[in-house]
């Protein structure tokens, strides 16, 4: 028999009450007044007549009843009835096998088949087993099933080790889930060579109704292991030699100082080679600089040789992509080149600046093909030739950009044009901010959370932007989301979105007259990040870590085209069938390169590993004793679970049943004992009574 | 003189008497039943009509002289009457708060007898009755109340009027505090002016060699002393079998009693009490008589009557 609650049977230690009660017969004595107690003080004090315990099977009565009751709240149960009612001592036993990178170290993974078949080799006739692999996911391999060669058949058919991280919590979640669908305890073997790293840095738990746990260490002692941690890199390049410097991060785990080449790989081609001096169980950088880009996506990866006995993670992969920058068309008045001075100016500050500007007239734009461009700037052009008004819409809805800029050559108020429906918003006055009057209008509020502004969240940046002076503008009735507002609250940027392209409308112009907003500090990055939202330049990270879920959208609005397949490291294709029509998103689960397939030409995405996988220490004793604590508890629960276990437990409604039963027989009895007692106590019953009821003769 | 057996049927009850009210009620029913008894008792002839004659003594007065009897024998005799012999009878009650306890009520039949009167009613009942009985044979009745100290004092007269008074200061009294014999009663002597009878009633809940030693006092200057000791049946009897946590009356001391040990034991040392008083009383020619409230008063008539005889001796 086993409890729920044992704490609850320390209940039954008040059993010494009834037995003290009944030893020093406290029925509490009458106070009865005496004449005197002269005689009662010469008597020795005598306790042994009180230690003589009276009235037995009252007390025993009395004692049954707390023992009943502390055992029913200790809620008892019968283990062993459960088998029997289970049909005997079969066990359902989950295996759960690492499937981790880690496990590819040395001959880890050898170590763990053997395990698991010695799991299953030590399994009876009746015990159902399931094979669970996890890693940075759970996967559970078969149906409940006693058949061994069949348990055999799953190890030996292809199980391998993948490049996900280690999870514990989603071991245990394959243990929970089993142990729900079942209804059931279950045992579980846990074949691992634990890493630390996989508990996510929480103190984790086995949950779920476990019958029985053991875990198989399969780490060994000294794992040492180097990896190329991190590379810090752009994405997308837009000249041929590389802008900056590439910085790599070499680390060793449990590993001596080590002299370590570091490979620089462009495409095929070794581009550098670098000497790194690894220091023990420490980390080194590594720099590759001035060195030429090719053309389109290149797989670049920097890894570190001699391999140790972990290559896996001995390289880092990324993206390289090099393109020509995007062109931006500048259409200006003619003769006005203030503005786009300015523009020049802070769009080449950049070193590898992604825009190159073409500036022309609204004359000349007739001519040009406005799809071969990212973004169109209309500078203080109020109407657009009409011959451009139509290609200038499309261009908008087919997911280009527009930027507008308002000059002293905007028609205030708008004239009726057929572009006033992409117009975010409408110009109403000019006003002109003369000495004799405000003389200057500061910047005021604007939409933090905006990407536009992600540079003027900090409270300095923006005081920065709200510190130029405008003596000039154009006053808009908004149409569009307000981006900045003037000190005033009139609209200094307004937003529309056109098809899937963007208008941003500026309410002056960044001509060093209208406002000194070119000379600020602020101008720069606000230009930058204005020409960015409205191309829609995509900002594709250049490395993915596993396991991670990369939504394909971005790529489909970067070409213009939908990706239609993707191909995975292994060669082989990565969407299913039942999403091969739209793929949204792709789970990256193997490291190397994906390579998305569109229509016009394809792209890449680099996956590594993660940097913890590479971590081989082993949980302490400590953390492991964790997962099962107390067991008691998940002992208890174990035999809990199902309709069986519920009818084992209702062992306590029955004991309560006969406490109550015993209750009420002590009840009777102990007035039985009673009643004679008060009889006999009344002759002593003295009372103080005087003579108050003696009426007087002579008093009244 | 010897006691002998009284035909019960005529012995009031106490607890009847208890429904009395009126104290010379019940001293007058108690009385008159004990005297109308009186005629087909034993005592036949002790009458309340007693003269004396005494030789002539130098400086007595010579009116008092019998000359009858100075005829017929040649000697002077003087002839005392019926009041100029008389007795002076002074009764001393404690009142202390122990005379204040009576045994609890029982369901008669059970076999035990208990108490429905507490003592002091009892030892009032008994003190009215000796008053009554001492004024109808022209005794001087007094009464001297105390507990720790003097409470109240009636001294002893004969004249008109004086029952009622002794009768009203029984009525007012009240059971008081402790109980203390040497201080008050060395006191009470002062007030005694002739030879007569003490009557002292109390529950003697001192040691028998204080109180003997209070007591002795009174019996200077030729006093009968007369000792009544008054307990409770429950006292007497402690008819307990169930624990009890006793209260002292006086001290409001507590004590919790196990019957089982403690009764026998008790009812030992009660008994020794009373055999240590007794005996030391007969050793002082001191008459001593125990009574239970439970007891007819009568008895103790009784024995004030034989106190009373041998005090004319």
């Amino acid at each position: 028999m086993s409890f729920l609650s044992p704490w609850f049977l320390l209940a039954g230690l008040a059993v010494g009450i009834p037995i003290w009660v009944h030893l020093v017969r406290r029925e509490q004595p009458n106070r009865v007044p005496f004449s005197s107690l002269m005689f009662f003080r010469r008597l020795p004090v005598k306790s042994v007549s009180r230690q003589r315990l009276k009235h037995l099977l009252l007390l025993a009565i009395r004692i049954a009843v707390i023992l009943l009751i502390a055992l029913a709240f200790a809620r008892p149960y019968f283990p062993n009835m459960a088998r029997t009612f289970s049909g005997g001592r079969n066990k359902h036993v989950a295996i759960l096998l690492d499937t981790s990178l880690s496990m590819q170290y040395g001959d880890r993974w050898q170590r763990a088949l053997a395990a698991a078949k010695d799991a299953i080799a030590g399994l009876s006739e009746r015990d159902r087993a399931q094979i669970i692999t996890f890693s940075s996911e759970y996967e559970i391999r078969n149906m409940p099933s006693s058949d061994k060669s069949e348990l055999r058949a799953i190890l030996d058919g292809g199980l391998s080790p993948g490049a996900g991280p280690t999870s514990f919590t989603q071991a245990f979640r394959a243990v929970e889930k089993i142990s729900e669908d079942l209804n059931r305890p279950v045992s579980v073997v846990l074949i691992s060579d634990m890493q630390r790293a996989g508990t996510g840095g929480q103190p984790q738990r086995l949950s779920g109704a476990i019958a029985e746990f053991k875990a198989v260490d399969l780490a060994g002692q000294n794992a040492s292991n180097w990896t190329v941690s991190q590379a810090r890199s752009h994405r997308t390049i837009y000249r041929a030699r590389y802008p900056d410097r590439l910085v790599a991060e070499v680390r060793g785990y449990n590993t001596p100082t080590a002299s370590k080449e570091a490979v620089l790989t462009i495409g095929n081609k070794v581009v550098q080679r670098k000497m790194v001096e690894v220091p023990a169980s420490g980390t080194a950088t590594v720099v590759f600089d001035t060195f030429d880009v090719p053309l389109g996506n290149n797989p670049t990866e920097i890894s570190i040789t001699p391999h140790d006995s972990l290559p896996q993670d001995d390289s880092f992969r990324f993206v390289l992509e090099r393109r020509e920058p995007y062109r931006l068309l500048f259409l200006h008045v003619p003769g006005e080149t203030a503005e786009l001075y300015y523009f020049r100016s802070a769009l080449g500050a950049e070193t590898d600046s992604p825009f190159s500007i073409d500036a022309r007239t609204p004359g000349d734009a007739a001519s040009l093909r406005l799809q071969d461009y990212a973004t169109v700037v209309l500078s203080n052009v109020g109407d657009p030739p009409a011959s451009i008004r139509s290609a200038l819409r499309n261009f908008v809805s087919g997911g280009r950009g527009l930027l507008i800029t308002m000059g002293s050559r905007f028609p205030a108020p708008a004239l009726e044009t057929e572009l006033k429906e992409i117009w975010p918003a409408k110009a109403t006055e000019k006003r002109l901010l003369t000495p004799d009057r405000e003389r200057m209008i500061l910047l005021g509020q604007f939409d933090k959370e905006h990407p536009l502004f992600r540079e003027f969240r900090d409270p300095g940046a923006a005081d920065s932007l709200r510190s130029s002076e405008t003596y000039a503008y154009i006053r808009l009735q908004p149409q569009g989301n307000v981006l900045l507002r003037y000190a005033n609250g009139d609209p200094a940027l307004v937003e529309k979105q056109v098809g899937r392209g963007r208008v941003l409308q500026f309410a002056s112009i960044f001509d060093n007259v209208w406002n000194d907003f070119p000379l600020h500090p602020a101008f720069i990055p606000l230009l930058h990040q204005l020409v960015r939202y409205t191309s829609q330049l995509s900002e594709e990270p250049p490395a993915y870590t596993i396991p991670s879920a990369v939504s394909l959208s971005t790529y489909k609005a970067a070409s213009q085209a939908g990706v239609w397949d993707v191909i995975g490291p292994d060669g082989k294709r990565q969407v299913s069938l039942e999403h091969e029509a739209r793929p949204d998103f792709l789970t990256l689960r193997q490291a190397g390169f994906y390579e998305l397939r569109q229509s016009d030409g394809s792209r890449l995405i680099a996956a590594n590993i993660d940097p913890r996988e590479s971590d081989l220490t082993a949980l302490t004793a400590e953390d492991r004793a964790l997962w099962t604590a107390n067991p008691t508890e998940q002992q208890d629960a174990a035999a809990a679970p199902g309709p069986d276990a519920a009818r084992r437990q209702n062992v306590w409604w029955a004991l309560l049943l006969i406490a109550l039963l015993l209750g009420m027989f002590e009840v009777y009895l102990a007035n039985q004992y009673l009643r004679p007692q008060l009889e006999s106590g009344v002759p002593l019953a003295g009372t103080a009574e005087p003579v108050e009821a003696k009426e007087s003769a002579y008093g009244r | 003189m010897a006691t002998t057996a009284i035909p019960t049927q005529r012995f009031l009850d106490p607890r009847i008497l208890g429904r009395l009210s009126n104290l010379q009620l019940v001293a007058k029913t108690v009385v008159e039943g004990f005297l109308i008894g009186l005629h087909r008792s034993p005592y036949y002839g002790v009458s309340i009509d007693f003269a004396e004659y005494r030789p002539y003594s130098p400086g007595d007065d010579p009116r008092s002289i019998d000359w009858n009897v100075f005829a017929r024998t040649d000697r002077y005799y003087l002839k005392k009457y019926h009041g100029e012999t008389n007795a002076e009878v002074h009764i001393i009650l404690d009142a202390s708060a122990s005379m204040g306890y009576k045994s609890g009520n029982r369901e008669q039949g059970t076999g035990n007898r208990s108490a429905t009167l507490t003592k002091f009613e009892y030892a009032c009942y008994l003190a009215a009755s000796l008053a009554y009985l001492a004024i109808h044979q022209r005794d001087a009745v007094g009464l001297t109340l105390f507990d720790t100290d003097l409470q109240d004092h009636v001294p002893s007269r004969t004249r008109r009027g004086q029952l009622p008074y002794v009768l009203h200061m029984l009525d007012r009294a009240r059971p008081g505090k402790g109980t203390d014999f040497a201080g008050p009663l060395r006191k009470a002597m002062q007030f005694l002016r002739r030879r007569g009878i003490v009557i002292l009633i109390s529950d003697f809940y001192e040691a028998p060699e204080k109180v003997m030693h209070a007591v002795r006092g009174l019996q200077f200057g030729g006093n009968d002393l007369v000792l009544f000791h008054i307990l409770d049946p429950g006292e007497l009897q402690f008819p307990v079998d169930a624990p009890v946590q006793l209260e002292d009356m006086e001290t409001t001391e507590r004590l919790e009693v196990v019957p089982e040990s403690a009764a026998e034991q008790y009812r030992s040392l009660l008994q020794q009490h009373i055999q240590t008083l007794q005996h030391e009383c007969r050793s002082s020619r001191i008459d001593y008589t125990m009574l239970d409230t439970s007891r007819p008063l009568d008895y103790a008539l009784f024995t004030f009557l034989s106190a009373r005889a041998r005090s004319r001796m």
